[in-house]
């Protein structure tokens, strides 16, 4: 199986304060991999760093076979799909050209073409019958189930997912966890951050615990029963604390 | 108050409504064009340039609207007029009602602009838009629903000021100026200026009544407003 991401000693910096400090991480092709971390970690700057929607201080990133640079980035932006904690979906645009948008303008597809990929992402979360709805008519959930929809739409090489749930009410969590279920078993390499520990043991390949800007642990998901370390053992305490 | 006298001069004020209205949605036009034009020199490009912009907004925000008439139709007029070339009194007002309105629309826009939050920005960078791109297809479509109360606002407040232009003596005159004409032939003071203040706020609360429609025609649904008469 090939490698979709490699990172080295990657670096990432808000002024003077180090938030991501020495990371290296390889996802392979069609690896489902979970982070997990208490807020400050650095796990979403991490994420958001691969893109350099943060820009890291140093550090080497290569996701498909291109290394991120100035020059590769956007063609590296266009083989990931991302979805973000608060869906951030265009609200002045319907449900269907909030996916039509990216694919007729950045990948160059035709706007028939478009329309029929984005057809089929939303049979993939369930939501065909909302695609002429406008994106704050719809539910929390329903929203981010369309953002997943406009990255599944691109074809990601990678989809990046920061905490897709945190934002939603707890009694629409499921709706989402579900449709992510069906997107993993598609075979779509992926790298989550979330606290959803049933949903890791469910679907991940690998779970990667950071702490202080750094890897502290990774295994497969049995670590979730079984932490090594002592940092790890006291989120997960705290996490089931809070959900129980 | 004679009432024979107001209905004579609002049938002789109302006259001035073409030259008043040409006034404001011209210099409206005006400012759309060099605001929008300030606000992509401040969005695009490098220093210093939009320094230069804000300089400008800060130069006509920072000095009353009266004094840049005369500047434009006594100072620079002036100037030309020495060259032969002569501006009227009507080009003068639409000029520097134009020119004082692209300071206050650039100002508009910017923070229609800047209301847009910055996970949209994010999110198209995510998706590997270019800025021009951005710009175009998510933050324009959003900022200019933003921007339109103050954008009608603005046209409003032309209407109002294009009465100062009437100082310079502007051709055919406006209703401010017919109503100065007709105060002082008929000594009807008070009926005069009410009939023109009767027709002014005429105008304006039929545009502010436009503003509304045009403001929910183009609201983005599902978008929760407070309802405010």
């Amino acid at each position: 199986m090939s490698t979709i991401v490699s990172v080295r000693d990657l670096h990432v910096s808000y002024g003077a304060l180090e938030v991501v400090k020495g990371v290296d991480l390889d996802v392979a092709q069609g690896e489902k991999v979970v982070i997990m971390g208490p807020s400050g970690s650095g796990k979403s700057t991490f994420l958001r760093s691969l893109i350099w929607l943060v820009k890291p201080r140093s550090g080497r990133v290569v996701i498909d076979g291109v290394e991120v640079s100035p020059r590769t980035l956007m063609e590296v932006r266009k083989k990931v799909g991302f979805v973000f904690q608060h869906y951030n979906l265009f609200p002045h645009l319907r449900v269907v050209d909030n996916i039509v948008l990216p694919l007729v303008k950045v990948h160059k597809l035709t706007r028939a073409e478009a329309l029929q990929r984005a057809e089929e992402a939303l049979r993939v979360v369930g939501l065909l019958e909302k695609a002429r709805s406008y994106p704050l008519q719809l539910s929390g959930g329903q929203q981010q189930r369309v953002a997943i929809a406009r990255a599944l739409a691109i074809r990601p090489r990678l989809l990046m997912l920061d905490e897709p749930t945190s934002a939603l009410d707890p009694e629409l969590v499921e709706e989402v966890l579900q449709v992510l279920e069906d997107v993993a078993r598609r075979g779509t390499t992926m790298l989550i951050v979330t606290h959803e520990v049933d949903f890791a043991l469910d679907v991940a390949d690998r779970v990667v615990f950071f702490d202080g800007g750094k890897i502290v642990e990774e295994g497969p998901p049995d670590i979730l029963y079984n932490p090594a370390t002592e940092r790890f053992r006291q989120f997960l305490k705290r996490l089931h604390k809070r959900t129980a | 108050m004679a009432i024979e006298n107001y209905l004579e001069a609002l049938q002789y004020v109302v006259l001035g409504v073409p030259t008043t209205m040409s006034l404001a949605l011209l210099s409206f036009v005006i400012g759309l064009g060099l605001g929008s034009i300030l606000l992509l020199v401040r969005f695009f490009l490098p220093k210093p340039l939009p320094w230069l912009a804000s300089a400008y907004v800060e130069a006509f925000r920072g000095t009353p609207l009266l004094v840049q008439i005369f500047i434009i139709y006594f100072g620079v007029g002036g100037y030309l007029k020495s060259y032969g070339v002569n501006i009227d009194p009507f080009t003068a007002g639409v000029i520097a009602l134009g020119l004082n309105s692209a300071a206050y629309q650039a100002e508009i826009f910017r923070s229609a602009v800047q209301a847009i939050p910055m996970e949209q920005y994010l999110t198209a960078e995510a998706y590997a838009f270019t800025k021009t791109q951005t710009f175009r297809h998510i933050i324009m479509p959003q900022a200019l629903r933003i921007a339109l109360p103050a954008l009608m606002n603005e046209l409003v407040l032309l209407i109002k000021d294009s009465s100062l232009v009437a100082v310079i003596g502007v051709t055919p005159p406006d209703i401010f100026r017919r109503a100065d004409y007709y105060s002082a032939s008929k000594f009807a003071y008070f009926e005069a200026y009410m009939a023109a203040a009767t027709i002014y706020f005429v105008i304006c609360f039929a545009m502010v009544k436009i503003s509304h429609l045009i403001e929910r025609k183009y609201a983005i649904p599902g978008y929760l407003r407070r309802g405010i008469i």
